[in-house]
């Protein structure tokens, strides 16, 4: 996956130096510090209006669309785990992991970001624990309330973990993207979710403990939609992540979210390259075979990456701590963690970028033929061509190798453009002194203008 | 020497993290000029 997902050709025709892109978004992000310090004295996202949509209320969230979308849901899941059993173990002829990791990890990441919290429709975990819970329900005629209330101290942990289960998978695991391992993988985190939604109820297990639908439904906060009271509406965007309540863990959760990138990308930085033989060698002398030395050792790299953005937003939290006010640093760092998310995104999307553009592409084709195996197979199995677009090959001059690396520059100063600008309202309405929100954020600015540079940096370490 | 050797690849990757480094001198600069004040 990672050799796909920075399959991109050098950007030798590039104007000026890639460290040049850093200094100027950096300078954007300090010209936009100010501009928010000038022109934007009072919170607005926070207290910002939100328009109902009856009409088109009606029919997004009627049920037969309800209904439609959790049944699409269940029938993806299925016929996942089905090809990643039952079909070719190729990781590229079979449907699970380039449906796991490119269009469901990274596409709707985006879709999530333009259309609101879109999973929470498709989630088949949910739509099949609602359906449990109405055979049960209808069955003992009676309301069947969770067996216990979810703990408050739980929070996001268990999100948090789940996501970073599902990056070391990905990064870590030596067989991470063969089509059996993500099906196992797949029918693993079901029974989690099952469990989960028995002891504490499909809602409130699917808005608090699962990985994916607490991932999925952060970048949503993004977009102008939400639902309020069974009624669909429109607001600023990034309001709703003004309005976000965090719960213990879910800075660990974006630590997870933005640290997980890092390490994708970091891993084929010369700095990595260059130590990761030696901790391996280290490893295999405690007995360790090199197969699973390599996998500690890509697991030791992704938490200490995660480490890493923890620790940097925690230096600035810090910092924000020493202007004054009164706040611990876990208040702090509670109230600023919404603006980590338009940062997560920025990364998703820069690292992403052409991986989504370029493999997602072979999903036409595997869906055609989900199980992989070709009409002259040795095994005998036969191959399928629903959609007559078996000999279709990935186009990798939808877009050439300069616009990606602008897109993906954008994607970084955009994102952290709008971290800044959640930051600032929150800011205004956490300090009861204006100045002192001023200069706390002096801080956030640092810690976006690290995440900034460091992102970019990432970029340029795809091609060396 | 080696350091010396392989300057350019370094100096290319430190660029990158220049303005933070930059930006939290100043920071730094300024946090310490206002305890000074403070005290004085």
């Amino acid at each position: 996956m990672i050799q796909i997902a920075h399959g991109i050709v050098g950007r030798s025709d590039l104007p000026i130096p890639e460290w040049l892109f850093g200094w100027a978004a950096a300078v954007v992000l300090v010209v936009s510090f100010v501009a928010l310090a000038v022109l934007w004295p009072e919170p607005k996202l926070t207290r910002t209006s939100w328009r109902p949509l009856p009409g088109l209320s009606r029919v997004v969230l009627s049920r037969p669309v309800d209904l439609l979308c959790g049944a699409i849901g269940v029938f993806l899941l299925g016929l996942t785990v089905y090809s990643g059993l039952e079909g070719s173990q190729s990781p590229t002829a079979n449907f699970a992991p380039t449906f796991v990791y490119v269009i469901f990890w990274l596409g709707l990441v985006g879709l999530s970001m333009l259309l609101g919290n879109v999973y929470r429709a498709f989630n088949p975990w949910r739509a099949l624990g609602r359906a449990v819970s109405w055979v049960a329900r209808t069955a003992a005629r009676a309301p069947m309330p969770a067996p216990l209330s979810y703990p408050e101290r739980l929070g996001h942990w268990p999100a948090a973990a789940g996501i970073f289960l599902f990056a070391a998978l990905e990064l870590a695991a030596s067989d991470g993207d063969a089509p059996q391992t993500v099906a196992i993988a797949v029918l693993a985190y079901s029974v989690i979710q099952f469990v989960g939604m028995a002891l504490y109820g499909v809602e409130e297990w699917t808005e608090r403990g699962d990985g994916f639908g607490v991932y999925f439904g952060l970048f949503a906060r993004i977009s102008p939609w939400e639902v309020r009271d069974g009624m669909l509406g429109v607001r600023p965007p990034l309001a709703g992540l003004a309005a976000f309540q965090p719960l213990p863990g879910t800075v660990a959760l974006l630590a997870v979210m933005i640290g997980s990138v890092t390490f994708d990308g970091a891993a084929e930085a010369p700095i990595w390259t260059g130590i990761a033989p030696d901790i391996s060698d280290f490893f295999q002398t405690l007995g360790l075979s090199p197969e699973k030395a390599l996998e500690a050792t890509f697991l030791i790299g992704l938490i200490a990456a995660i480490a890493i953005v923890y620790g940097f937003y925690a230096l600035g939290v810090r910092g924000a701590r020493s202007v004054g006010g009164g706040f611990t640093d876990r208040d702090l760092a509670r109230a600023f963690v919404a603006s980590l998310v338009p940062i997560a995104f920025a990364y998703v999307a820069a690292h992403y970028f052409t991986l989504l553009l370029y493999q997602g592409q072979a999903i036409v084709t595997l869906a055609g033929n989900p199980f992989g195996f070709l009409a002259s197979n040795p095994l005998g199995e036969a191959g399928t061509d629903i959609f007559g677009t078996a000999g279709r090959s990935i186009d990798y001059g939808v877009i050439g190798a300069t616009s990606a690396w602008y897109w993906m520059v954008g994607f970084v100063v955009l994102g952290h453009v709008a971290a800044l600008t959640v930051a600032h309202d929150k800011a205004l309405t956490f300090y009861s002194d204006v100045k002192l929100a001023v200069r706390s954020q002096y801080w956030m600015l640092a810690v976006m203008v690290g995440f900034t540079s460091l992102a970019l940096w990432l970029l340029s370490q795809a091609n060396q | 020497m080696t350091l010396l050797a392989h300057a350019g690849h370094w100096l290319v990757n430190a660029a990158y993290f220049a303005p933070v480094v930059g930006f939290l001198a100043w920071l730094g600069w300024t946090e310490l000029r206002g305890r000074r004040e403070r005290r004085g």
